[in-house]
């Protein structure tokens, strides 16, 4: 038992040792590395605001499409731009997976704290500024129903994130696959707009089936006191989120021999 | 410290079934220096890279307590956005080693000044192992990885690594591997020989070990 926590605490060395890493090593090339890292999010709201205002649409749900748009485009960078930056680590810590003893486990889990840590900073700076700026009242319907969501997308990211960077060690073409499935994500996903009021119940029960669909109405559901989501099943997310942890962690197992050469 | 390989193999090539280790056994004694001579380069390379954890076994198990640091004067885990000091601090968390102590050393001891808080991509190579050297030598672990007689073409550094080398041969445990007998002869006490097959042969002396890597090999 002595030896268990003996090895635990290794572990929690090199990760913390490579989370510091990766965090200076990440964004630390040019001078506003960080800047941009923490703002990228924001600019893709800015954007997509001004386009939907030029086009004369009002917001779903609530007053401000802003907000709307903000409470949708969190949880999806905190999956999908998780899983899609993580198809990288190999590569970028090829040197130090092969001549260190440290693990691929070690540095996927040190790059999903430093780019979650980045990711909720920058989701902070953005709702705190809708507040400041009058797009938001500064109520929610729950915080822990929001925190768990943003916990749910995590670990869904992480797991997508796992298989994607284990496959992609296998065949290399997979990366290009995984970016042609992944583009309509952003449409599936509901976060420009509500699903079940564009789409009849036929594409519905299709569209059921993408676990991010439900994450984005549960946190809209959490964070909207006026307006309560339909689709949201829990134990479908939790089935999909830890199948989606268990496979990734299964292919990383397997392909770690190759990784580390 | 405790070091133990058992049964262990370690494949090569898996479709031409080459290995680089095969069944070995070997226990390290402290105090007790092995060279290693090698029917290929691979295997010895193969056999440092599992003392100090960098490659798991393909079969077999490996016990082992104490800490065991990297070859020698390997720099290729040094970031190139990261400043001298900062790679420094990392490679010394992940051997858990104390970081500022050892920036102090390293900074004495190769006598660098300034070149520590510049980043790592603006080093030019030999100093770029000048730093890797120290950082290597000053960490302290049970057994040390020693590839080849580590010369740096700056004659005042390369005496002291000689003099640093010669001091911890005292009390640390050498593994070394390299062509120059004289060298081998030096740091280690013993000596094992992995053929071609990868099969593992120890031997109490280093002579002996020469006399089996010079020996013809039969063509299987």
């Amino acid at each position: 038992m002595n030896a268990f926590f003996k090895a635990v605490g290794v572990k929690a060395r090199v990760i913390h040792a490579l989370f510091i890493h990766s965090l200076l090593a990440e964004h630390g090339k040019t001078k506003i590395g960080y800047l941009t890292a923490v703002i990228k999010p924001l600019g893709q709201i800015i954007m997509l605001t001004t386009m939907f205002s030029i086009l004369g649409r009002g917001a779903p749900i609530g007053d401000s499409f802003v907000l709307f748009l903000a409470t949708g485009i969190i949880p999806y960078n905190l999956c999908i731009g998780l899983a899609n930056k993580m198809m990288q680590i190999n590569k970028s810590h090829r040197s130090i997976l092969s001549s260190t003893p440290v693990t691929p486990f070690d540095v996927s889990v040190a790059f999903l704290l430093s780019e979650t840590l980045i990711l909720l900073l920058s989701a902070a700076i953005i709702l705190l500024g809708l507040g400041n700026f009058g797009y938001w009242d500064h109520k929610i319907d729950s915080l822990l129903g929001i925190l768990l969501t943003v916990l749910a997308s995590v670990a869904l990211g992480y797991g997508i994130g796992l298989f994607n960077v284990s496959m992609a060690v296998i065949t290399p073409s997979y990366e290009k696959i995984w970016k042609i499935l992944s583009m309509p994500l952003f449409i599936m996903s509901g976060i420009i707009f509500t699903v079940d009021q564009r789409f009849p119940a036929e594409v519905l029960a299709i569209l059921k089936y993408n676990p991010l669909l439900h994450i984005t109405e549960a946190m809209r559901d959490n964070f909207y006191e006026s307006w309560e989501g339909t689709l949201f099943d829990i134990s479908y997310v939790l089935w999909f989120i830890i199948s989606a942890l268990l496979l990734g962690l299964l292919m990383q197992k397997i392909t770690q021999a190759r990784v580390r050469v | 410290m405790r070091f133990e390989l058992i049964n262990v193999s370690k494949i090569h090539n898996r479709k031409q079934q080459t290995y680089n280790l095969r069944d070995a056994n070997i226990r390290i004694e402290e105090q007790n220096g092995v060279a290693i001579l090698p029917a290929h380069e691979r295997s010895a390379n193969a056999l440092l890279h599992l003392i100090s954890g960098i490659e798991l076994p393909t079969k077999g198990k490996i016990l082992r307590s104490g800490v065991f640091t990297g070859p020698i004067g390997d720099p290729s885990y040094f970031h190139r956005d990261l400043s001298g000091e900062e790679n420094i601090r990392f490679i010394c968390k992940i051997y858990g080693q104390n970081a500022n102590e050892i920036i102090k050393e390293v900074n004495e001891f190769a006598s660098l000044g300034k070149d520590l808080k510049k980043k790592a991509k603006s080093y030019a190579p030999p100093l770029r192992r000048k730093i890797a050297i120290a950082t290597s030598l000053l960490m302290k672990s049970d057994i040390y990885l020693l590839k080849g007689p580590l010369n740096h073409p700056q004659p005042n550094f390369n005496a002291k690594i000689q003099a640093r080398l010669a001091e911890l041969a005292k009390q640390a445990t050498f593994i070394v591997t390299a062509g120059d007998h004289n060298f081998l002869c030096k740091y280690a006490n013993s000596s094992v020989f992995i053929d071609a097959q990868g099969y593992l042969t120890y031997f109490s002396d280093v002579q002996s070990g020469i006399d089996a890597q010079k020996a013809p090999t039969k063509d299987i």
